[in-house]
C-alpha cells in the first residue's frame, strides 16, 4: 500500500512568497560586515601575544593561538608579561574555565548532540593546557596555601592584585582588538574568587594578627563581589543554555542574592547589631547563675559593675533574691557572696548569718597571724569573710594591722610569685581599700606592669588566666584593664593587640560578649589610649583592603571583556 | 570557503530554521543576515576548521540561536512594558496580493500546525530547495533523520488537509 503524501511542488508553492532575493540578502550581510572591523591578533604586540597565549580556552580561540604560535621569533623580555599574569590566570581563569567547560560538556550531553565536538575539544585543550603547565600550577597552589598558613594572606592578595592588574592590561588590549569573552572571564573570576577568599578568611581568622574589624567582613565582601559578578553575567547568559526553555542564570542569580545577603548579614551580626547598654542592663537584671555557677557570677559582676558605673540603674531585685536564697544554703557559694558584698547587694550583717561563718573567721584569723602572703585560693574563697569581718569589726587590732601587710606583700611579689594572677592582684588591691589602706599606684606600678606584660598574649591579643596559657580570655582581660585603670598602661604593651582582642566577633556568645563590650568601653576611656590612626587601620586591615581591590579588579576585568556573541 | 558559497549553502535553511523557531519571516531574514555577518567576522573563534562547511554550519546555527534569543528576549521585554497595547500586525501590501488556490491556503495553515520538528525541516528544505545535507548540518542530526522527518511531515500535511476537507464536506451536507 502506498501512503498518500503532499506533493513537494505544493509545499514549494506555499513557501515561494517567503523566498528572499539572494543578491539582496548577500548585500545585507556585506553591509553588516563592513560596519564592523575584523579581528587581527597579529596586530598585537609580541608581549601581549605571549600573555594571550597562556589564557585558557574560551577567552582566546584555537586559531588565534595558532596565529600566535606561528608568529615571529620572540623579542627579549616579551615573555615577561606572560610570567606576570600567570598567577592570576592559574587561580582565576583556569579554574573557572575548567569548570565552565565541564558544565558546557554536560549541557551538550543533555541536549543529545553527539556530533558536536566543540565541548570535547574544549576539554582536550584544557587538559593539554593543564599538562603543559601542571607543575607550575601545583607550585602556585602550594605557595598560595603556604603563604596563607603563615599568616601572610595580605601579601598573597597583593601578589594576586599585581598579577591581576597585568592581566587586566592584557584583557583590555585583547578587548580593544575584539578578543575575549565576558561570560568566561566573569565565570572564571567568580569561581576563582570563592575558594581564594574562603581560604583567605579561614586563614585570616587563624592568623591571629591585629584586626580592628571582624574578619567575617571578608566573607561579606566576597559575597557582595560574587553577587555583582553574577549580576553582570546574568545579562549576557543566553536563556535556556543549560536547561531547556528556562533561564538558569536569572533564577540562580535571585537565589544567590538571597543566600549571599543572608550569609552577609549572618557574618556581619556583630557589626550590624553591636551590644547595647540596654542588652547589658537586661542581662544584669535577669541574672541566673545556676547554669555555670561561680564563673557566671564573675562575668555577671563585671557587667553589673559597669551598668552601675554608667548610671543605667539596673534593678537588682532578682539577683538579691538569688543571694538571699544562697545565704540560706548550708554551703553557700563563696564567689557569689563576695560578688554580692562587692556590689553592695549583701550587707555584712546578712553575710555573717551564713552557716559556718564563725569557722571561716577562725581560719582567717589563723592565716593573718601567720603574717605571710595568702595562698591564691584563700584570697578567692575568703574574700567575703575578710569583707564581712572588717565591716563587723570581727578582727582584733593586731590582726587588722597585719592584714594590709599580707595583702601588700602579695602586690610586692606580683611580678615574681609563681601563683600570682591578674585576678588575685586586682582582688588584693580592692581588699586593701576595704581594710582602709588604699594602694599607692606608684609603689606597685612596676610589679603590676611586669605582671600585665607577662600575662599578655600576642596569640590573640588578650590576657590569660595563668602563665602557662597561650591565648588570652575575656575575664582576665577585663581584670587587666581594671588594673590599668588603677596602675596605668604599661610601657611596651602594644595596645592595638588589646583593641584587636576586644573587637566584637561573631563567635562570641553572652556573657563573654558583654564582658568584652564592657572592657572595650573601659579600655577606650583609659588615660593615654587613643583610637587607632587611619594609617594603623589601613595597615592592619590590609587583607580586607586587598580583598576589596581584588574583587574590584575581577569586576573590572569582566566588564572590559567583550560580550560573547555565541556560547555554542 | 568563500562567504558567498556559505551564504548560498545555508541561506534558505537558516531563514527557515529561524522562522520555525518563531520569528516572523521578515525578522527571520534580518536575524539570518546578522548571523552570517557575526559568524564570518568571528570565524576564528569557531572551535574547529571553519573551512569545513559542516563545522561552519554548526557554528552558524549557534550564532543564529543566540541572535534569535536576543531578539526574542528584547521582544518579550517590549511586550511586558506595553502589555496594554495589542501586537501590531505586519503591514500588507495589497497590490501584490494574488488569488491563492484553496488547497494551497489549506496547506499553508497545515504547515503552521505541524509539530515543531517536522515544521522545521519543511521550512528549511523547501524554502529554497536546499539539499537535505545542509539541513542536517544545521540541525546537527544525521541526513536520514531529516529525510524521515520530511516524509513524516508530508504525510501529516496530507492527513490534516484530508481531514479538513472531509469536515467541510460534512458541514455542507443537507
Amino acid at each position: 500500500m502506498i501512503e498518500e503524501i503532499v506533493s513537494e511542488e505544493d509545499i514549494r508553492a506555499v513557501l515561494q512568497p517567503q523566498r528572499v532575493d539572494p543578491g539582496t540578502f548577500a548585500a545585507g550581510v556585506r553591509e553588516r560586515l563592513s560596519a564592523q572591523p575584523e579581528v587581527k591578533i597579529a596586530s598585537l604586540s609580541p608581549a601581549l601575544q605571549y600573555a594571550a597565549a597562556i589564557l585558557p580556552a574560551g577567552i582566546i580561540s584555537q586559531k588565534q593561538l595558532a596565529e600566535i604560535a606561528g608568529g615571529a621569533a620572540p623579542a627579549k623580555g616579551s615573555k615577561l608579561l606572560a610570567v606576570l599574569v600567570y598567577p592570576a590566570v592559574c587561580f582565576f581563569l583556569l579554574i573557572g574555565a575548567t569548570l565552565v567547560s565541564v558544565f558546557k560538556i554536560r549541557g551538550i550531553q543533555a541536549q543529545n548532540l553527539p556530533d558536536s565536538t566543540d565541548g570535547k575539544q574544549l576539554v582536550v585543550r584544557m587538559k593539554r593546557w593543564q599538562n603543559s603547565q601542571g607543575w607550575k600550577m601545583a607550585a602556585l597552589f602550594v605557595i598560595t596555601v603556604a603563604t596563607m598558613w603563615y599568616g601572610a594572606t595580605w601579601l598573597l592578595f597583593l601578589g594576586f592584585i599585581a598579577s591581576f592588574s597585568v592581566l587586566i592590561y592584557v584583557l583590555r588590549s585583547l578587548a580593544k582588538a575584539g578578543i575575549g569573552n565576558r561570560l568566561v572571564v566573569g565565570q572564571s573570576c567568580f569561581i576563582g574568587l570563592i575558594p581564594l577568599m574562603s581560604l583567605g578568611q579561614i586563614m585570616a581568622m587563624r592568623s591571629q594578627g591585629i584586626h580592628f574589624v571582624e574578619q567575617s567582613v571578608l566573607a561579606a565582601i566576597v559575597f557582595a563581589g560574587v553577587t555583582i559578578l553574577s549580576g553582570l553575567m546574568v545579562g549576557i547568559m543566553p536563556p535556556g543554555h543549560y536547561c531547556r526553555g528556562t533561564n538558569p542564570g536569572r533564577a540562580a542569580f535571585i537565589l544567590q542574592v538571597i543566600i549571599c545577603v543572608g550569609l552577609s548579614i549572618w557574618s556581619l551580626r556583630p557589626v550590624i547589631w553591636p551590644v547595647t547598654p540596654q542588652q547589658m542592663k537586661d542581662y544584669v537584671e535577669s541574672f541566673d547563675h545556676t547554669s555555670r555557677g561561680s564563673v557566671n557570677a564573675e562575668y555577671w559582676e563585671i557587667v553589673a559593675e559597669w551598668t552601675v558605673e554608667s548610671g543605667l540603674h539596673p534593678d537588682f531585685a532578682k539577683p538579691e533574691q538569688l543571694l538571699a536564697a544562697e545565704i540560706a544554703k548550708d554551703q553557700p557559694n563563696p564567689i557569689l557572696l563576695a560578688t554580692g558584698l562587692r556590689l553592695g547587694l549583701l550587707s555584712a550583717a546578712q553575710a555573717s548569718t551564713v552557716y559556718n561563718y564563725e569557722g571561716n573567721l577562725r581560719f582567717l584569723r589563723q592565716q593573718v597571724e601567720l603574717d605571710r602572703p595568702f595562698h591564691v585560693s584563700l584570697l578567692i574563697f575568703y574574700d567575703w569573710v575578710i569583707r564581712t569581718a572588717v565591716a563587723r569589726g570581727d578582727l582584733s587590732g593586731p590582726q587588722l594591722d597585719k592584714l594590709p601587710n599580707v595583702l601588700q606583700r602579695m602586690l610586692e611579689t606580683a611580678d615574681t610569685a609563681p601563683d600570682a594572677t591578674l585576678a588575685t592582684v586586682l582582688q588584693a588591691t580592692r581588699l586593701l581599700k576595704v581594710v582602709g589602706k588604699p594602694v599607692d599606684p606608684i609603689q606597685y606600678r612596676r610589679q603590676v606592669h611586669d605582671l600585665l606584660r607577662r600575662f599578655h598574649r600576642t596569640g590573640n591579643g588578650g590576657f590569660c588566666y595563668g602563665p602557662r596559657e597561650s591565648v588570652g580570655s575575656a575575664r582576665p582581660t577585663a581584670y587587666a584593664i581594671e588594673l590599668m585603670q588603677i596602675y596605668g598602661v604599661p610601657e611596651g604593651l602594644d595596645l592595638n593587640w588589646v583593641r584587636s582582642f576586644l573587637k566584637p566577633t561573631w563567635t562570641l556568645r553572652p556573657p563573654e560578649k558583654y564582658v568584652l563590650a564592657v572592657t572595650l568601653d573601659r579600655f577606650n576611656k583609659l588615660p593615654g589610649v587613643a583610637p587607632p590612626t587611619w594609617r594603623e587601620i589601613l595597615y592592619y586591615e590590609r587583607t580586607l583592603l586587598a580583598a576589596i581591590v581584588l574583587i574590584g579588579l575581577c569586576i573590572y576585568a569582566t566588564l572590559l571583556s567583550p560580550k560573547p556573541r555565541y556560547v555554542e | 570557503m568563500e562567504l558567498d558559497e556559505l551564504i548560498n549553502a545555508y541561506r534558505g535553511p537558516l531563514i527557515g530554521l529561524i522562522a520555525a523557531w518563531g520569528a516572523p519571516w521578515h525578522e527571520a531574514t534580518e536575524i539570518a543576515q546578522d548571523s552570517f555577518a557575526d559568524a564570518w567576522l568571528n570565524r576564528e573563534s569557531c572551535r574547529g576548521d571553519w573551512n569545513d562547511p559542516e563545522v561552519f554550519g554548526r557554528w552558524l546555527r549557534g550564532v543564529a540561536l543566540n541572535r534569535y534569543r536576543n531578539w526574542s528576549r528584547g521582544r518579550r521585554r517590549w511586550f511586558r512594558l506595553f502589555t496594554f497595547a495589542a501586537e501590531p500586525m505586519d503591514p500588507v501590501d495589497t497590490s501584490t496580493l494574488q488569488e491563492v488556490p484553496e488547497h494551497l491556503a489549506q496547506l499553508r495553515e497545515a504547515v503552521d500546525r505541524l509539530p515543531q520538528m517536522q515544521r522545521q525541516v519543511i521550512l528549511m528544505h523547501y524554502l529554497e530547495d536546499t539539499s537535505v545535507k545542509e539541513v542536517a548540518t544545521l540541525l546537527s542530526v544525521p541526513v536520514k533523520t531529516v529525510e524521515g522527518r520530511l516524509y513524516q511531515a508530508r504525510r501529516a500535511l496530507h492527513r490534516m488537509i484530508t481531514d479538513q476537507t472531509d469536515s467541510k464536506t460534512t458541514e455542507t451536507l443537507p
